[in-house]
């Protein structure tokens, strides 16, 4: 059931007359916008300049990043600048336009969870300790979140890593001690 | 801290596999979900937002009342056990339980907040209280109108008539895809079955005297699975199940289970004392009394209520299935 016009806009809710629920409706002038795409403009003289991927259209704006002129289909603005579909599309293949990218690896939670969570099953750090610090060193330059966020996770994982390996270090230094003792002192 | 050009409009929030966020730029909010090693994004034009509908769900304060005195009587639990193991697990877990539940009552009422685009609707997972409801409004609304202007009260019954035209033609001038009738699941039915096997298992581990080993064995996988199930089934229930009497009954279920966990673990420490008594006199250990989970009148508890509750819930599931099902043809009928 449709919630009526004269309960949208307010800081107070209303009942839902079919759920009986509060519901609180803010609108916006982009509802009554008609939904319609960009359309090329035919040429109207041969000494117009055409889009470069439809001749027969009317450029309208030159691409940002290799120059090509555009017609209104073909133009996309991402981030106030103008970019040809083949520009746009390496542009998202090279991680080079942030502001289209859908998702990205968080490099540092993962450093992270191998410096941290083997160890509590003892043997894994052998393996897992230098695995964090090969992806902290790896993928220190790498671009983390779109939102804020800082490096801690790089330090603390860089940290423990360094101190697993110290220590599986000096623990085969004490069991390689402890075995040639008992070699040296054994009765023969 | 990376660069970034985002301002953050809600907290986080999490779920078991990672968690949502919303953010605000100057054009577009940002709608992050993490599942801990990577990040989606979905952005939202601030120029392309056409409506933001918050709906506030029906008060569960009769639901935290029952789950909060639950917890209660969990906790005093202590007061009835002797052991300083036994006194500690029911003071902790049921303290825990009681916090969550003061927690979530203090957290105020839940929420769903849609957001309308002219392709979308876009549920907003972090936007889950009227709090952060209000506050979302309070920062996105001035930030739309200066990107958009606020639509003029004079052109609020002709848009409102525009709408009613096309939910008045029908489907096929909607604007999205029909509805889908959501079906209820088994997975309710299946916990009540749990519950009707395990009553006979335990019942068989008990009484008959030469199946008990295996019976016993067969025990060490169904009562867990009786757990996860009936705790899936609770987490999963969300929306998707209109029955309501079920519920209840699947966690009423669950604190005796919990019970049954208590009296396998007491009889389990009687057991470990008396290997540990045999062992300081010299004796075999007595491995045949650990065979059975349960002692005789235990057992016709725990399998008399798994009864009780199986053959209840699975009448009670049958007949409220078909009950939906029968609303639902209805509705549909033209």
């Amino acid at each position: 059931m449709p919630i009526p016009a004269d309960s949208w806009n307010r800081d107070s809710g209303v009942r839902c007359r079919a759920c009986g629920q509060t519901v609180r409706v803010a609108v916006f002038p982009a509802i009554e916008r008609a939904r319609s795409g960009a359309l090329p403009e035919a040429l109207e003289a041969d000494t117009e300049a055409s889009c470069f991927y439809h001749p027969e259209s009317r450029a309208a704006v030159p691409c940002d990043e290799c120059g090509r002129f555009l017609c209104r289909l073909c133009e996309l603005e991402i981030d106030s600048r103008h970019l040809c579909p083949v520009c746009f599309k390496s542009g998202v293949a090279s991680n080079k336009l942030e502001i289209v990218e859908t998702s990205r690896i968080m490099y540092d939670t993962i450093a992270l969870a191998l410096a941290t969570f083997p160890v509590l099953l003892f043997w894994p750090p052998v393996v897992c300790a230098p695995a964090a610090l090969y992806t902290v060193i790896r993928r220190w330059r790498a671009p983390s979140s779109v939102v804020p966020r800082t490096r801690v996770r790089f330090y603390l994982a860089a940290l423990f890593a360094l101190a697993e390996i110290v220590g599986i270090g000096f623990l085969i230094f004490l069991l390689t001690a402890a075995s040639i003792s008992r070699r040296r002192y054994a009765t023969p | 801290m990376t660069r970034s050009i985002y301002r953050r409009l809600t907290g986080r929030a999490r779920t078991l596999g990672g968690y949502s966020q919303l953010w605000i730029a100057a054009d577009h909010i940002l709608l992050v979900r993490s599942a801990r090693f990577n990040e989606h994004y979905q952005r939202f034009a601030l120029a392309d937002i056409q409506a933001v509908v918050i709906t506030e769900e029906p008060s569960r304060t009769p639901l935290q009342a029952a789950l909060g005195a639950t917890a209660l009587l969990w906790t005093l639990g202590f007061l009835l056990v002797s052991s300083t193991f036994a006194k500690g697990f029911f003071g902790v877990t049921g303290a825990l339980a009681l916090a969550s539940v003061v927690l979530d009552m203090a957290r105020g009422r839940r929420c769903r907040c849609h957001l309308h685009t002219a392709v979308s609707r876009e549920l907003l997972a972090p936007v889950a209280r009227m709090r952060i409801a209000r506050g979302l409004l309070e920062k996105l609304q001035p930030a739309i109108e200066a990107v958009q202007g606020a639509v003029p009260i004079e052109r609020i019954s002709a848009i409102e008539e525009r709408t009613s035209a096309f939910a008045a033609a029908g489907p096929a001038a909607a604007v999205g895809p029909p509805e889908i009738s959501i079906v209820p699941g088994y997975l309710a039915e299946v916990v009540f079955g749990m519950f009707l096997i395990n009553a006979g298992l335990i019942l068989a581990s008990v009484f008959w005297s030469r199946g008990t080993q295996p019976v016993t064995n067969a025990l060490l996988s169904t009562l867990p699975a009786e757990i996860v199930t009936a705790i899936v089934a609770l987490i999963r229930r969300g929306s998707r199940d209109p029955r309501r009497f079920i519920y209840p009954l699947i966690m009423i279920g669950l604190l005796g289970t919990g019970w049954d966990l208590a009296e396998i673990g007491r009889h389990f420490g009687a057991w470990f004392a008396s290997v540990t008594t045999a062992a300081q006199r010299g004796n075999p250990a007595p491995i045949a009394a650990f065979f059975s989970f349960f002692d005789h009148t235990h057992a016709l508890i725990a399998a008399g209520w798994r009864a009780v509750a199986g053959v209840v819930g699975l009448a009670a599931a049958l007949w409220q299935r078909q009950k939906s099902a029968a609303s639902r043809a209805q509705a549909a009928a033209p």
